[in-house]
């Protein structure tokens, strides 16, 4: 894989809640068509960063740049529009739509701005891709937790989008659903999406991501390939405390 | 080839509906044709076909997008007085002034929306309640506020015809009718369409809705505007029906009670729901004021209705019609989820 130019960047990303500084300072520089991981303790800012990419929060300070773009203070289908979609950690289909409903709102609403019959087949195309096909008519509310988030991902791609933030999807799954979503991630990658992904799920994103990205209390402590990530002494003193790295 | 089936099926359900809709305000233009002295089934039949236009009004709003707006009455009577001033000092005739009228109410209810829909759940409900008794007051006081004679306060407003045709209650129940139409084919195109889809998607997660690229705050206000314009359609009706305006019936907190109530027992965001309600409202109260003198007892009816259907089938009258045959469901009920 070789890394394009960069397409999403911050500089000094800041989130204040109060007294609390959930994202400090944070710079990144994330490269077209790569797979970029976010990893880091409970409590790291993982998923603040990640609503502050996707629009639901606003930087308190720093700014976010999609192609030279400043993100900051858009509504987040403003942000949507721009080409970066998101899935939810907590899962959020629209429960009382079937499948291919959930997945026509991104086609329609999304940054494709998809009408009638086009509209309709990037739906069809979309859940062949995530394998949601045979479910097609079944409501949001009755799926199995490993389909609700292949929809995530299936409503967040059919919105056309450049960059497609994954918050945990991968969480919670047994080891076969797991590796029909880290396959899923390859082919949507392979298709020219940009990636960022939050995950604890270690095999996942050790397995998938270009550069992995690690955050401790707000602040950016490591950045780099999987293999350097996993022997950096600050990221193991993050994860298991001081004496791990002296022993 | 089951898609094509579904498709072909789809739109002959469309069409069914179509023709329902045309077919019911036919026959009740023609009542008066059929027999001339039949006054009651006349006014039985405005009420009918008048709530209908005001519950499905609400429904676009409520049952779409899922904002229930409690103060529904404020663009009743936004249009009833902007006909009844329109015609007692212009001497406008209702015909010119309903859309007047809808276009004033859509307005207002853009300037409303704004901020009240940023609001979430019952904290919208309790704002148009706000809304509504401010609008109510404001008419109340109107003369007093601006020091001029147009809404003549509690006293009401009294529209003297002369020989204005449009005045005529033959001629108001088949503009009534036609209004009734095109409010009935507006919320089928809307709920079929794009535009319904993403008032579904606010109606069931409003953040997943945003971050997928719908414009939810936009959709929102968009929608309260056209559920203004029909139910600002339908006060200017009753205008030129009654010929008499009074706050305290044209913004009463009943009628916005009223207007949640129908959709919510005929089943709510469903096409066919508030015509149901409708019809069982305005015929349960023709005759309960004729039998029962305590004022307050249909209030108790409505309220005990209200808490069996919510328990028991949380799409009310449709959702009970729906139960009965395969093809009476196709035609009352959604297929599950599908707007």
């Amino acid at each position: 894989m070789t890394a394009g130019e960069p397409i999403l960047v911050g500089r000094n990303v800041t989130r204040r809640f109060g007294g609390l500084v959930a994202v400090n300072s944070v710079d990144f520089e994330i490269a077209e068509g790569e797979i970029f991981g976010l990893i880091g303790p409970n409590g790291a800012g993982k998923t603040t960063l990640f609503r502050l990419l996707s629009g639901v929060y606003r930087p308190s300070a720093g700014s976010i740049t999609l192609r030279g773009q400043e993100l900051g203070g858009r509504s987040a289908h403003a942000i949507n529009g721009l080409g970066i979609a998101t899935t939810h950690q907590i899962v959020r289909p629209f429960t009382e739509m079937p499948v291919d409903k959930n997945v026509l709102v991104g086609a329609l609403y999304g940054r494709g701005k998809l009408r009638g019959r086009a509209a309709d087949a990037e739906v069809d195309r979309i859940l062949e891709l995530t394998e949601l096909a045979p479910h097609r008519a079944t409501l949001g509310r009755s799926l199995t937790l490993a389909r609700r988030k292949r929809l995530e991902v299936a409503r967040a791609l059919a919105t056309r989008p450049d960059i497609l933030l994954l918050d945990e999807v991968a969480a919670g799954l047994n080891p076969t659903e797991g590796a029909r979503m880290i396959q899923l991630i390859r082919k949507v990658r392979d298709s020219g999406v940009t990636i960022v992904m939050v995950e604890h799920v270690m095999k996942a994103i050790m397995s998938l991501s270009d550069r992995i990205m690690v955050m401790d209390l707000g602040r950016r402590i490591a950045l780099g390939k999987p293999a350097e990530i996993a022997n950096d002494p600050a990221v193991i003193t993050a994860y298991l405390g001081q004496q791990a790295v002296a022993s | 080839m089951t898609r094509l089936l579904s498709r072909f099926s789809k739109r002959a359900l469309v069409i069914a509906q179509i023709v329902i809709v045309f077919a019911i305000a036919i026959t009740i233009a023609l009542i008066p044709t059929i027999d001339e002295r039949s006054f009651n089934l006349q006014r039985i039949a405005f009420f009918v076909l008048w709530y209908a236009i005001l519950a499905s009004s609400w429904n676009i709003i409520g049952g779409y997008a899922g904002q229930i707006s409690f103060g529904h009455a404020a663009f009743l009577g936004l249009g009833a007085y902007v006909t009844g001033i329109l015609w007692s000092e212009l001497h406008w005739s209702p015909l010119v002034s309903l859309p007047i009228a809808g276009a004033i109410a859509a307005a207002y209810g853009v300037i409303v929306g704004i901020p009240t829909l940023r609001l979430r759940g019952p904290y919208f409900a309790i704002a148009t309640i706000g809304v509504g008794e401010a609008t109510r007051l404001f008419f109340v006081n109107f003369d007093d506020i601006f020091g001029v004679t147009l809404t003549r306060g509690v006293t009401g407003l009294s529209l003297s015809p002369g020989r204005e045709e449009m005045f005529d209650p033959v001629n108001v129940l088949r503009l009534t009718a036609v209004v009734f139409v095109v409010v009935m084919l507006a919320t089928m195109w809307i709920r079929a369409g794009r535009f319904g889809l993403g008032l579904f998607a606010i109606n069931m997660d409003r953040d997943a809705a945003e971050t997928a690229g719908v414009p939810t705050a936009r959709l929102q206000v968009l929608a309260l505007a056209v559920s203004a314009f029909f139910a600002a359609s339908a006060g200017s009706l009753y205008a030129a029906r009654q010929q008499f305006l009074d706050p305290a019936s044209m913004f009463g907190f009943d009628k916005s009670i009223a207007l949640v109530l129908m959709p919510v027992v005929g089943g709510i965001g469903t096409v066919w729901g508030p015509v149901f309600g409708a019809i069982l409202y305005s015929t349960v109260q023709d005759q309960i004021t004729s039998i029962v003198r305590n004022p307050y007892l249909p209030a108790l009816i409505y309220g005990l209705l209200l808490i069996v259907i919510v328990i028991f089938e949380p799409l009310g009258i449709a959702g009970l019609l729906g139960r009965s045959t395969k093809y009476v469901r196709m035609l009352v009920l959604p297929r599950d989820g599908e707007p």
